[in-house]
């Protein structure tokens, strides 16, 4: 009992303390804050676990599958074959080209018109708003409507393509024909994207200060040395983000060259269109060939993490 | 304190919310397929019928006609269908093999023809009605014995007939005459035909719309045919494809896409182009959309003239994993009994009824389809497509658009490719 009673009044001067302990832990303020923020933070984090991590890791499983077309629980582990058989398509090859090819015309294309238009608007005093609203619409339109206009613009003996035909160019439906259907579809999407850009390098020359332009004018310098030695160093980390969003965008553009083969096979014509996504969506969808179709979308997420990476790395220095 | 511990136990509620509310959610489709499980296995399951039943088909001209039997079914059986329709049949026939997989697929579904129902019927995922229509109201001898057999597989009967439809060559006489030419009656002057219309008039002499059924269409012109991939590469269908890409190369043929249209039937309409395959539903869409348009419609021009035509039909399968299915097959029964078969002559959907008496009906009220005669239409060709069929066509077409676009291949190439790929 001595023994017991003992252990017993020992423990209770321990048991305050550890309590004292725990209350003063509670108590601290970034304790609370952790727990608070843990706490908010958690259904973010479970939908995004959900929506977009268990889908890259459902995808990433399936590309070493071979799935029934018409049973998904009837799925065999076929290791690297559907990655094997991706590299020896000449279709999932001439899809990276196009994909690629597009990447390299749109980027530099939607960039470039982007600061250009965005500094011509810093000139414009009345009505400012009311363009930069105008430029900002076609981003906000639905891709199937803008593409459609298109269509009719570019169709043989439409508005755009009778002009551009007396300046030299084909004269044909652009969209239907194999040889102008992916510059076609590059017009379709700087025209829709570049407008999003303008109003980013607009914020970034609004956040260049004034007394630079002032410097710059009482040394003499005009309007294009200014725009040359002021505003484009001060767009500098708008243009990276710029070219590397439009990298990651322009990689997986779909919808367009979807609505351009609109009643024939994807890709069309003669796979002129036939962009990486497009070749992904007639894999999975269209022949149902979910594991093949999974293994080009492990290759998309790989060619979307590389461009990121890449686009930082050669980025000038400061300019994130 | 107690400010903290109702402020923690807020954030926890939050979150514990959000957990419950992600399962509910993920949760939902199981519960779902759980209670169809549960209705299938309930005791008294023999005695019910199932209040719902779904009914997939593709949107387009038949859309008000099948609303309105869907009520029929409603008030006769007492059993609400749910459509289930998808945008265009393309669109129906890839979102089926997912459908089936996720187990989504509709009760019963509406084929525009019997192509592709050999591939669903060898996965098993759609079943034989033999033995539902024994009870069924459901009378197959008022059918035509070709189209019975066109659903006919191993023996077994896979969708009860609904209508009818047929290839046809659309011929738009304003632009013939603008350009002095007659109506072919072989293929040979078909092709010479289409060049007078270009020479003489600048416009496509005929229009295609790329995809398997329309390219199908010349290559049976030509006597050729896919005979279930057995023949992809055959002479006759060499010489067919080569022949369209020629005139192609001359601007005599161009794809319904390079004339600024989403299907042939909108160049016709718009005199784009003289000709174009089609079938009975330009008569609808003709009187809709171009009705001061001269246009005539006949079996397509073959080698020695006598003229061919695809015969096929749409009809209503069961999915096999479909719940009820002896209500299924009545649904089917009022579907395609005669009421339905009248309402497609009364209603004008533009398809040919399937049952021989409503046939006739049709053809008398239908001047424009004298020239298919029942004699025509059971002379018809099937489409005997290869099993892998979208994968077949898209192969095809894009085989074909590289072809016209002067890729360096040969219709010998592509079509000996294809057999190698597809063939039986």
């Amino acid at each position: 009992m001595m023994t017991t009673g003992s252990a017993a009044s020992d423990a209770r001067p321990g048991r305050a303390s550890r309590a004292e302990a725990v209350g003063r832990w509670l108590r601290r303020g970034s304790v609370r804050e952790t727990t608070t923020a843990w706490a908010m933070l958690t259904p973010a984090i479970v939908l995004l676990l959900w929506w977009f991590v268990a889908p890259i890791v459902q995808s990433a499983v399936l590309s070493f599958q071979e799935v029934s077309k018409f049973r998904f629980d009837e799925r065999r582990f076929v290791g690297l074959d559907n990655y094997a058989h991706l590299f020896a398509d000449d279709a999932f090859r001439r899809s990276l080209n196009i994909t690629a090819t597009f990447v390299l015309l749109v980027v530099p294309a939607q960039t470039v018109l982007a600061i250009l238009v965005a500094a011509a608007l810093q000139g414009v005093v009345r009505g400012r708003a009311a363009l930069r609203t105008a430029y900002f619409v076609p981003y906000m339109t639905s891709t199937v409507a803008v593409t459609t206009i298109f269509m009719q613009l570019f169709v043989r003996g439409g508005p755009v393509s009778s002009t551009l035909a007396r300046l030299g160019a084909p004269d044909v439906t652009w969209y239907a024909d194999a040889g102008m259907a992916l510059p076609f579809l590059v017009i379709v999407y700087v025209y829709m994207f570049v407008g999003l850009y303008i109003v980013i390098f607009i914020g970034g020359m609004e956040s260049i200060p004034a007394s630079l332009y002032e410097a710059a004018t009482m040394d003499g310098a005009g309007i294009v040395r200014r725009f040359w030695h002021v505003t484009l160093p001060g767009l500098r980390p708008y243009a990276v983000f710029v070219v590397v969003a439009g990298i990651i965008q322009a990689i997986q553009v779909f919808d367009q060259a979807y609505v351009i083969s609109g009643g024939t096979v994807l890709g069309s014509p003669a796979g002129a269109t036939s962009t990486l996504v497009i070749f992904i969506y007639q894999q999975a969808f269209r022949l149902n060939d979910i594991g093949y179709g999974a293994a080009a979308t492990v290759v998309l997420l790989v060619a979307v993490i590389v461009a990121g990476i890449v686009s930082r790395r050669v980025a000038p220095r400061g300019a994130e | 304190m107690t400010t903290i511990t109702r402020r923690r136990g807020a954030v926890t509620a939050i979150a514990v919310m959000s957990v419950v509310a992600l399962a509910a959610c993920g949760g939902g489709g199981s519960e779902e397929g759980g209670s169809d499980e549960g209705s299938t296995d309930s005791p008294s399951r023999e005695e019910e019928r199932v209040a719902d039943v779904t009914v997939g088909y593709s949107a387009g001209s038949l859309d008000a006609y099948l609303e309105a039997m869907f009520d029929r079914v409603e008030e006769e059986l007492g059993v609400t269908v749910t459509p289930v329709v998808y945008p265009t049949y393309d669109d129906q026939l890839n979102q089926l093999p997912n459908q089936f997989a996720g187990q989504t697929a509709p009760d019963i579904i509406l084929w525009d023809n019997a192509a592709p129902v050999a591939q669903y019927a060898a996965e098993g995922v759609i079943r034989p009605v033999d033995d539902l229509l024994a009870d069924s109201d459901v009378d197959l001898s008022a059918f035509p014995q070709a189209l019975v057999d066109g659903w006919t597989l191993d023996g077994g009967l896979y969708a009860v007939p609904s209508y009818l439809q047929n290839s046809a060559m659309i011929y738009n006489m304003d632009v013939l005459s603008e350009a002095g030419v007659e109506v072919p009656t072989t293929v040979a002057e078909l092709g010479e035909a289409a060049q007078q219309v270009k020479d003489a008039t600048g416009k496509a002499g005929i229009v295609v719309l790329e995809n398997l059924f329309h390219l199908t269409q010349y290559v049976l012109a030509f006597g050729g045919g896919w005979d279930y991939g057995r023949s992809i590469d055959s002479p006759a269908n060499v010489e067919a494809i080569q022949w369209l890409a020629d005139l192609y190369a001359t601007g005599a043929a161009a794809s319904a896409q390079a004339l600024g249209a989403t299907w042939d039937g909108e160049a016709i309409a718009a005199g784009t182009a003289a000709m174009s395959d089609g079938g009975p539903w330009y008569i609808g869409f003709m009187a809709g959309s171009a009705p001061d348009v001269e246009y005539r419609m006949l079996p397509l021009p073959d080698v020695d003239g006598r003229g061919v035509v695809t015969t096929y039909g749409g009809g209503f399968s069961i999915n096999a994993a479909a719940p009820d299915p002896k209500t299924a097959m009545d649904v089917i029964a009022v579907l395609t009994d005669a009421t339905a078969q009248e309402a497609i002559v009364t209603m004008e959907v533009g398809f040919v009824p399937a049952m021989t008496e409503f046939a006739e009906t049709y053809r008398e009220a239908t001047p424009e389809y004298a020239a298919f005669t029942d004699e025509v239409l059971a002379s018809g060709r099937t489409l005997d497509y290869p099993l892998q069929t979208a994968e077949f066509g898209n192969a095809l077409i894009a085989g074909f658009q590289g072809l016209v676009a002067g890729n360096g291949s040969t219709a010998q190439e592509l079509l000996s490719d294809l057999q190698a790929q597809f063939g039986q």
